[in-house]
C-alpha cells in the first residue's frame, strides 16, 4: 500500500476508484466482515503513514470527524434516514376542519 | 390565504353556464385535480380558467381525472386520485377544474384547496405516487 500522504495519489478520483473496487469485493460478505476490512485497511494506512503516534493520533481524529460528517449526512433533522427510494405520500381531506364545509 | 371556490365557477354555476356541471364522468368532460406549486401560481379572484394554472402543475400537466364523479343535495364526491410517480416542486395547493374537449381556455376552475381542507400539504414530490383521500362524505358542499 502506497502512503495516503502522497500528493500525487490523494486525489478524489484515485479514492473514488479505490472505494468502488473494494465495494464490488465486499459483494456478499457480512456488514460486520466489511467494517472489520475497512478499518483495518485505515488502520494500516494511518501507521504507515505516520511515524509519530501523536502524529498518527492527530490523523486518526481527522478521519473519525470527516467520516461522522459524511455518516450524519445521511439522516434527516428528525434523525431518519434520508429518502432515497420514492414511496407514495398521501394527501388527506383534513376532517377536522372540513365538516363538508364549502370552500369560501 | 384559504380554500377557495373560485368566485367565476360560482357565477358560471348561477348562470347556467357550459361546462360547469362536475357529475360527468367520462374521460374528457367531467372534474379533475392538478398539483399546484404556489410558487409559481397565485390565486386571483379574477381567474376563471385553467390556463391560468396550468404553468404550475406539478406532475402530470392536465392533472388527474376525478373519477365517478356525484352531486347529490349540494355535495360533490367523487373517487380518490392517484398522480404516478411525480417529480418537479414543492405542491402546496390542489386545483379541481372542469375539463372539456376544449383547450385549457376554457376549462372552468372550479376550487383551490389548500393545507386548510388538505392534510399533508405542502408535499415536496420524491419520485413516488401521490395519493389524495377524499372526506368519506364528500369533497365538498355548497
Amino acid at each position: 500500500m502506497d502512503a495516503v500522504s502522497d500528493p500525487l495519489l490523494n486525489n478524489t478520483d484515485n479514492a473514488r476508484r479505490l472505494f468502488k473496487a473494494f465495494s464490488e469485493i465486499s459483494h456478499g460478505f457480512s456488514t460486520l466482515d466489511v467494517v472489520n476490512a475497512s478499518l483495518n485497511m485505515v488502520v494500516n494506512a494511518v501507521r504507515q503513514a505516520s511515524t509519530t503516534q501523536r502524529n498518527a493520533s492527530e490523523m486518526w481524529d481527522e478521519l473519525i470527524a470527516r467520516s461522522k460528517g459524511l455518516l450524519m449526512d445521511g439522516y434527516d433533522s428528525t434523525g431518519r434516514k434520508k429518502g432515497i427510494f420514492p414511496f407514495t405520500q398521501t394527501l388527506t381531506a383534513n376532517p377536522a376542519m372540513f365538516k363538508m364545509k364549502k370552500p369560501d | 390565504m384559504a380554500s377557495v371556490l373560485y368566485p367565476l365557477y360560482k357565477e358560471g354555476l348561477l348562470g347556467a353556464a357550459a361546462n360547469t356541471s362536475l357529475n360527468q364522468g367520462d374521460a374528457t368532460n367531467g372534474p379533475f385535480c392538478s398539483l399546484i406549486d404556489q410558487g409559481t401560481y397565485t390565486y386571483s379572484a379574477a381567474h376563471q380558467f385553467y390556463s391560468s394554472a396550468a404553468a404550475a402543475a406539478v406532475g402530470p400537466a392536465n392533472g388527474v381525472q376525478i373519477t365517478t364523479p356525484t352531486v347529490v343535495a349540494g355535495t360533490f364526491d367523487g373517487g380518490d386520485v392517484t398522480f404516478v410517480a411525480v417529480t418537479g416542486n414543492s405542491i402546496e395547493a390542489l386545483i379541481i377544474y372542469r375539463h372539456n374537449a376544449g383547450a385549457n381556455t376554457t376549462w372552468y376552475l372550479v376550487s383551490m384547496l389548500e393545507s386548510d381542507f388538505i392534510t399533508g400539504l405542502p408535499v415536496q414530490p420524491n419520485g413516488g405516487d401521490i395519493l389524495i383521500t377524499w372526506h368519506s362524505s364528500g369533497i365538498w358542499t355548497l
